[in-house]
């Protein structure tokens, strides 16, 4: 692990992109309250659609809303979405890979069959038929996002368990007479937290993304609440008139994706330095 | 290998069957039923729809029905428009939709793959570094951004190209395949680079050199297959993404293709229309995959049997 | 002056350029081979011998930067456009690799990789190509040379690999054959076989070979002439007999002392050589040998050395 986080630190793009995620990660948390404005107030002196000035720095939506406040409002939601359903992801896809790749055998291949069978689902339309029947909770963006996602890190997850099995420290825990339970959460979990990190890291765009989708179509958040997917769907409907509505959310979005890739890749390239290419 | 393709058929079969069970599943756990949405219909009418629908059915009974329709091509009713089937609806829909995504996957295939090519021919050079951006670029810009920013461009600013609708012209469908191919060439842009960039070092491919061949033959004849192995078994999902990718860009430029309808269907609550279409794009999916792995084994000699 | 030489190699040095600083492989090597005559280069892996046949194929990649001459017929490689090159090597220089299994590419079929080798030299026809295929095939003992253009090299064994690569190699006709250890990755019995095949295409068709090892018992069967190179500096020098009766260097005394024969005696320890040869990146004595040597003197290590009469050495044996 310390060897991975050396190789890190010499990367710079790797340290820009963190920094630039901190960065967005403290400007949507503490920026709302800079401005006087709040998320869903409608200004009814200042003009509709109107451009960045003094007063909205972002300018105004076609309701006359503050687009600074709202796309970092829409970014709370956004980056909460995408640790959320990278969490859900991460625990079953982790309980999963692990059970399967310690138990191996046959319960191993019907485990990683079912797998197969689940990946050659259309995930994203399934969601949306999920969304239209169970009506369009947050909640359930969460959940349902974190579950279409986990199904790769239980492929990585098993991979490196079953690698994990032949080690030495395992059978010295069974010798030691650890029950299966014991050997998976203490033994083979904690040794699979770098694979882990490194997927995770990649899996949060991804989440991001498909919230994004959701949102855009209309079937993510619901209003008043916003996520930048449901603001750039508001600004593209009148980016004619008000090209900031669709540009202040749409770079947000674009630079926390960017960032996210370019660390998950480094990541990815630190743990595993025979892949860089 | 008639063997092996009927035994790969069959295993498409579990698949299949999870994805309508699952949709089925789905549908009758979803509070409320259709028709009790919006207002409220006469005692009677409803009644007489349920009947029509065989919502008066058990359960068990429903999905046997519903199993059979789908043998038969029936897709069942559209709720929110009475008159038409589901299948008429999608049959509408599908020759607009097929053409965007063929095109978009025909462009991802061959813009990204010469892009990692060359990128991986110069490797650290600016070649290589102008595809890398690009690649990180394309897989940060979501289609449903980059759609809005080109028709800002061309369209709104330049006024070089239609910003949307359809009515059989090429040029109309430019922008839409270009948002919705850039995600898929960034991707294949860097599978092809990785791939490349690791055959290259094969002593096979330092024999080809030893004998003299050029290195445009090298990179055709010895290096090309190999890379296009892991670039066909990203096929799979490329196409699950462009299809996924297609119900919004169709959206934006308002082709009437199959995922507007899906958008549609999923915002007015009509459930048998957007249940069909999951089920037709889940099953060119299934079928979409099983013909790339038939591919994949013929590319690969070592996997044939 | 008479007869130059086929091959003539002089004070060829070769760089890699990492991130960590350039590394050279290879530092000042000369040699030379007649027309139809055998050499062999000799060492540990990283000694550089490998390097020094991939310099004369133009092979060592792009990180490589070369210095000294390679003259082939007169006509010196390392300034040669890389088109000139390209037209000598597999026509008049060819290579066999070491492990035949990874120097074949396994998604063309057999016929393809041989005939290639024509239509890229010769302009030869695709039906020409594959017919002269297969006569080659047969020429290094493939059975049913026909039917192997058909298949795949994993449908073939480790021996009828090597055979192939032998076979690429030789189909064009070309003067100097490079073998960097043609043998190392096979079966001791498939091994003589290689051998021999390479001894008679030597004798039937005037072919020069440049053998490439770590194997002395190899060198003996094959080679008139043999040279001994350690951390990329050619240290001694003689014709084979006289080089495995005789040595002169200290290194290679311990390479023969560290060679099992038939006539040791059972139960006797082989006398490994210890240590491990230098890192080139860092800066090493005058004698880059003399930290594992028993022979070691104290001036060994700051007074430059020259190579005379066949071997680098203030204290030849």
């Amino acid at each position: 692990m310390n060897r991975v986080l050396d190789a890190l630190r010499r990367n710079r793009w790797a340290m820009f992109s963190a920094g630039l995620l901190l960065a967005m990660t403290l400007l949507c948390i503490a920026g709302p309250w800079l401005s006087a404005w709040d998320f869903d107030t409608i200004d009814f002196d200042g003009s509709w659609s109107a451009p960045p000035s003094a007063q909205h720095w972002f300018g105004t939506d076609s309701l006359g809303r503050d687009l600074y406040v709202r796309t970092l409002c829409g970014g709370r939601i956004s980056l909460a979405v995408g640790l959320v359903g990278t969490l859900v992801s991460l625990l079953i896809g982790v309980a999963y890979g692990a059970v399967a790749g310690y138990i191996g055998g046959r319960a191993d291949t019907l485990m990683m069959r079912a797998v197969d069978i689940l990946y050659a689902l259309p995930f994203l339309f399934l969601v949306i038929l999920l969304m239209v029947l169970f009506g369009r909770h947050l909640l359930l963006v969460f959940v349902a996002i974190g579950a279409i996602n986990w199904l790769d890190m239980a492929r990585i997850v098993r991979g490196e368990t079953l690698a994990l099995k032949q080690r030495d420290f395992v059978a010295a825990a069974i010798v030691a007479g650890a029950g299966p339970r014991a050997i998976i959460t203490q033994h083979i979990v904690p040794n699979l937290l770098g694979v882990v990190v490194v997927y995770a890291t990649l899996t949060v765009p991804q989440v991001i993304l498909m919230e994004a989708f959701l949102s855009f179509l209309g079937l993510g958040v619901q209003a008043p609440a916003t996520s930048w997917g449901a603001l750039v769907s508001e600004g593209a409907r009148d980016m004619e008139v008000a090209p900031a509505a669709l540009i202040f959310p749409a770079t947000f979005l674009a630079v926390t994706l960017l960032a996210l890739n370019l660390l998950g890749d480094a990541l990815r390239d630190a743990l595993d330095p025979r892949r860089r290419a | 290998m008639s063997a092996r393709l009927l035994r790969r058929l069959l295993e498409l079969l579990p698949t299949l069957l999870l994805l309508v069970t699952l949709t089925f599943a789905m549908l009758h756990a979803a509070p409320g039923g259709p028709f009790d949405s919006e207002r409220a219909l006469p005692e009677a009418t409803r009644v007489q729809l349920e009947a029509r629908y065989h919502l008066d059915q058990p359960l068990w009974r429903q999905y046997l029905i519903y199993l059979g329709d789908l043998a038969h091509g029936d897709l069942g009713p559209s709720y929110q428009y009475p008159d038409r089937s589901v299948a008429e609806l999608i049959g509408a829909g599908l020759p607009v939709s097929a053409l965007l995504g063929s095109l978009a996957m025909s462009l991802a295939l061959i813009v990204g793959m010469a892009l990692g090519i060359i990128a991986a021919m110069k490797p650290h050079r600016w070649q290589d570094r102008a595809v890398m951006v690009l690649a990180v670029g394309g897989l940060s810009i979501p289609n449903f951004v980059l759609a809005p920013l080109l028709i800002l461009l061309m369209a709104v600013s330049l006024h070089a190209l239609p910003a949307g609708g359809w009515s059989g012209r090429p040029q109309e469908l430019l922008l839409p395949v270009l948002a919705l191919a850039l995600p898929q060439i960034a991707t294949i842009a860097r599978l092809t680079r990785a791939a490349m960039l690791e055959v290259m070092q094969t002593p096979w491919i330092r024999t080809a050199r030893a004998k003299g061949l050029s290195e445009r033959h090298v990179v055709l004849r010895h290096a090309l297959r190999p890379v296009l192995l892991p670039v066909i078994s990203y096929l799979g999902p490329a196409a699950a993404g462009t299809l996924t990718g297609s119900v919004v860009i169709e959206q934006i430029f308002g082709l009437p293709g199959v995922g507007r309808y899906f958008v549609l269907g999923a915002l007015n609550r009509d459930y048998g229309l957007v249940l069909g279409v999951v089920l037709i794009y889940g099953t060119l999916i299934v079928l979409f995959n099983f013909a790339v792995d038939l591919l994949y084994a013929r590319l690969d000699p070592r996997q044939r049997e | 002056m008479t007869t130059a030489p086929l091959l003539s190699v002089e004070q060829l040095c070769v760089a890699h350029r990492t991130p960590r600083g350039d590394v050279e492989v290879v530092s000042g090597i000369n040699l030379q081979l007649e027309a139809g005559g055998t050499l062999a280069i000799v060492g540990e892996s990283g000694s550089g011998k490998s390097q020094t046949a991939l310099a004369i194929m133009g092979l060592n990649g792009p990180s490589a930067c070369l210095t000294g001459r390679v003259l082939f017929d007169g006509e010196n490689l390392l300034t040669a456009s890389p088109a000139r090159r390209r037209a000598l090597r597999g026509a008049r220089i060819a290579m066999v690799f070491q492990d035949p299994m990874a120097s074949l590419n396994p998604y063309l079929r057999i016929g393809l990789q041989l005939a290639e080798v024509l239509e890229t030299h010769r302009g030869a026809s695709r039906s020409a190509a594959w017919a002269e295929a297969a006569r080659t095939l047969d020429s290094v003992r493939v059975s049913a040379a026909r039917e192997r253009l058909n298949q795949y090299p994993h449908e073939l064994s480790g021996g009828m690999r090597q055979r192939v690569m032998i076979a690429m190699a030789i189909i064009a006709g070309p003067q100097l054959l490079i073998a960097d250890e043609p043998t190392t990755a096979l079966d001791p019995t498939v091994q003589a076989q290689i051998l021999a095949l390479l001894d008679e295409l030597r004798r039937d068709r005037g072919l020069a070979i440049l053998l490439i090892t770590h194997d002395l018992g190899v060198v003996s069967r094959l080679c008139e002439q043999t040279l001994v190179m350690y951390a990329g500096k050619l240290v001694e020098s003689a014709p084979t007999q006289q080089l495995l009766s005789r040595p002169r260097h200290p290194y290679t005394a311990a390479l023969l002392r560290a060679r099992p024969s038939m006539q040791h005696p059972p139960g006797l320890r082989l006398d490994a050589l210890p240590g491990q040869p230098p890192d080139l990146r860092q800066t090493m004595p005058a004698c880059r040998f003399a930290p594992r040597c028993r022979y070691a003197q104290p001036d060994c290590a700051d007074v430059p050395l020259q190579f005379e009469r066949g071997v680098l050495c203030r204290h030849p044996l």
